[in-house]
């Protein structure tokens, strides 16, 4: 795609042509040139950057530490620790405006609850500021990467945010509550029964993350789970099943993952020393500067999609299907796992220097692969063997799985019985999970939110607020998201 | 009322499984496994699973209406394949003996190891049918393992188990049972069900008192019209108890009978709902 393609582009918006034209000015120049085998893996779709970009000049996720923000303010923008809920509210809207990430825009926006119920005194004036904030997160923020976090312990502050999306009905931002022993059980059902309406909350297994995380973590963009006051540097991906399809057996298979394997290694090593010691990212960006993000608490993302098509080409049973699958799905992560933690990485001492591995969702022109360990859509078994499949590969993703169930509409007057499967997967080490109704406008693509309307729209030529309905179309296109089965 | 089929000894064969659902959100509050057993002491005009109402007597009739080859005929039994079943119900339509050939030929232990597999996920198991408590003898041992394994067990009846000593057992076992009346006048309900609902009339009340009623549910028709009727069925019982209303809709329904039944008009419903508001009872109709 060329400048004059981007300017021309009717269904474009003049930010997402800027943020178009910034990142084809960053591809004029290569200065991690990829090794041959590594541009020989990339050019098979073998390998992918997921748009980073050739020069990362910032970490592609940014988790700020805000209850630090909230004590200490910041000096680069000129604020003092908020006093009041509308100052707190406010000096969130303006360091958002300065968070950067892959999209431009931030993909992380706080335990929110936890932020905002020190300033709660009259709880209808601030439902009616609660609200006001989230609306301008909504048409602000044009992009459904952007992600909140409530919980695990019931607040007022999070039972507003619960009551406010449900009237909003907005695709942004994407919402997750963190679910431990401690949060209150009429919580959760309203939660449960929130996303039964607008497709969020996702809920978050808070044991398994705090112990990973040793302590604070935050659920960004899709599902990622990062460090608070760290973040993700760079996540790179490998799609297992084109590894499988060039590959004629097992032991052919995994001498070839090992290759790969190694060369995305390297090349993350070279993209966070780029960000680190070339665009001097943490020398510079105020967040490092005031304390609210610190390096080593940062380290590289691993990715891997397309696990179910990579069993289905190397076994004779099918993944999701039969124990003999399941069994080699397992059996390949705990290889790559194995591989991936004998490597020491770089900046990123809090993780004892080693990279984590994540389950990526998939981007929109995936059309032979499916997101991370997920079965395809048009595949899905039962609900409970599905969650019981699906818990068996959620463990080795620290920085990211989910999986997404879809249910009729009768759901919604039997709520414990959703919460029944939950706690059942996070019993079995389910990591993360999203619970939504067949009859909603709003739809959760891969992790992230699409308004249908919105898409319908964009169908017709016409340009559209939020930059995230252009990959949910396209995804729809390529894997069918709008199709998974509907539990009944 | 005819012979209660308790006294059917299904000792030593599998229990009659028409249907397990792993996963049901219908059964009670909450996911639960619902086990669906064939037989029924009563034969109601308006049931929508009229091949749940005896037990396959091996009879061999349904095997060649099967253009699939999921029945097939050994040693004098039908021997169903659910791996070549494609659900096209030919098989229950050719049945003269109101059963269905489609029998999960599952082990008490078979049962119960599915049942752990998936006992994370759910909160209980729930007997239906038929008629679950017919086969109360059978159930007992079952249930017992059932509870050892932390899970609630639920019945679905019509109200018409009669309670002597050896259902005393059963009866403590279970912990909630959901009624399904059919009508309070026993002159419509002998019309409609074949039998008396003398024992349902005692048994609601009773079943409350032990803290045990969980639920109760009408059909409620456009014709015969029992509005009247579920007014005074909801004296039964307290105003706390969920009485769940079921439009009735004409689905599996046996085609003569079908005259003698209507479809409730928007209007029926209304007032059934503006009822139960203005009683302030815990109520709910079901919505296809």
């Amino acid at each position: 795609m060329t400048a004059l393609d981007i300017i021309k582009d009717p269904t474009l918006t003049i930010e997402q042509k800027v943020n178009a034209l910034a990142k084809l000015g960053e591809n004029t120049f290569e200065p991690l040139v990829r090794s041959q085998k590594l541009q020989a893996f990339y050019d098979e779709g073998i390998y992918c950057e997921l748009f980073e970009g050739n020069a990362p000049f910032k970490p592609r996720y940014i988790t700020p530490d805000y209850e630090k923000f909230m004590r200490q303010g910041s000096k680069f923008l000129g604020l003092e620790p908020p006093k009041s809920l509308a100052e707190a509210l406010n000096h969130l809207l303006i360091l958002y405006h300065h968070v950067p990430s892959i999209t431009n825009f931030p993909v992380y926006l706080g335990n929110l609850d936890t932020l905002l119920d020190p300033f709660i005194e009259d709880e209808k004036s601030a439902r009616e500021l609660i609200k006001l904030f989230l609306l301008q997160i909504d048409r602000t923020i044009t992009d459904s990467f952007c992600h909140a976090n409530v919980g695990p312990k019931a607040t007022k502050a999070g039972w507003i945010i619960l009551d406010v999306i449900k009237e909003l009905d907005n695709p942004i931002p994407n919402l997750t509550l963190k679910v431990s022993d401690e949060t209150a059980e009429d919580f959760l059902n309203e939660a449960i029964a929130t996303s039964m309406e607008v497709v969020k909350p996702a809920l978050a297994n808070d044991a398994m993350f705090r112990k990973e995380f040793k302590g604070e973590y935050a659920i960004a963009s899709c599902y990622n789970g990062l460090k608070i006051g760290g973040g993700g540097y760079t996540l790179t991906r490998l799609r297992l099943n084109r590894i499988a399809a060039k590959t004629k057996d097992l032991p052919s298979f995994y001498k070839m993952l090992d290759e790969v394997i190694e060369e995305n290694l390297i090349q993350i090593d070279r993209r966070i020393s780029f960000i680190v010691e070339e665009a001097k990212f943490f020398e510079t960006n105020f967040l490092a500067l005031e304390g609210l993000i610190e390096q080593e608490k940062f380290t590289g993302m691993f990715g891997i999609v397309g696990l179910a098509e990579c069993v289905n080409e190397l076994c004779d049973e099918r993944f999701g299907h039969s124990d003999k699958a399941d069994a080699l799905g397992v059996e390949i992560l705990e290889h790559i796992q194995k591989k991936v933690s004998q490597h020491d990485g770089k900046y990123c001492s809090f993780f004892d220097n080693k990279y984590l591995l994540h389950a990526q969702v998939g981007i929109d022109t995936d059309y032979d692969c499916t997101a991370g360990c997920r079965i395809p859509i048009g595949d899905e078994i039962e609900i409970q063997d599905h969650i019981i499949q699906a818990s068996l590969y959620h463990r080795f993703f620290p920085t990211g799985i989910g999986d997404i169930f879809v249910f009729d509409k009768t759901y919604k007057k039997n709520i414990p019985a959703l919460r029944d499967l939950l706690d059942g997967a996070f019993k079995n080490k389910m990591r993360y999970i999203t619970f939504h109704a067949s009859d909603s406008d709003l739809i959760k693509v891969t992790g992230y939110l699409v308004k249908k309307s919105e898409i319908d729209k964009l169908s017709k030529g016409e340009a559209v607020l939020r930059d995230t309905t252009v990959l949910g179309k396209g995804a729809n296109e390529g894997t069918h998201v709008f199709n998974r089965l509907v539990r009944k | 009322m005819k012979e209660h089929m308790s006294s059917i000894d299904w000792s030593g064969s599998n229990l009659p499984i028409l249907k397990m659902y792993p996963f049901s959100s219908t059964d009670g509050l909450g996911n639960r496994y619902g086990v669906y057993l064939a037989g029924c002491n009563f034969n109601c005009k308006s049931c929508h699973n009229p091949e749940s109402i005896q037990s396959c007597i091996n009879c061999g009739e349904c095997v060649s209406s099967c253009e699939f080859n999921a029945l097939t005929f050994h040693e004098g039994r039908v021997i169903y394949n659910p791996n070549n079943c494609t659900g096209c119900d030919e098989c229950i339509h050719t049945c003269n003996y109101l059963s269905s050939p489609r029998l999960f030929d599952w082990t008490d232990e078979k049962l119960l190891q599915d049942i752990q597999k998936r006992r994370d996920y759910i909160r209980g198991v729930t007997f239906s049918g038929g008629e679950a408590t017919l086969h109360y003898k059978r159930l007992v041992p079952i249930i017992k393992r059932i509870k050892e394994m932390g899970l609630e067990v639920l019945i679905d009846t019509n109200g018409s188990f009669l309670i002597d000593k050896s259902f005393q057992e059963f009866l403590d076992l279970v912990d909630g049972f959901m009624v399904d009346i059919k009508f309070y006048d026993d002159v419509m309900h002998r019309e409609y069900t074949g039998v008396s609902n003398e024992n349902v009339l005692k048994n609601i009340p009773m079943l409350q008192s032990l803290e045990k009623l969980v639920e109760v549910r009408t059909v409620l028709y456009g014709k015969p019209n029992n509005v009247a009727e579920i007014k005074k069925i909801s004296t039964l019982f307290s105003k706390d108890i969920l009485y769940k209303i079921i439009p009735y809709h004409t689905y599996g329904v046996r085609k003569n009978f079908r005259p003698l039944f209507e479809v409730p008009s928007k209007e029926v419903i209304k007032a059934v709902k503006l009822w139960m508001e203005q009683t302030e009872r815990n109520y709910t109709v079901v919505e296809f």
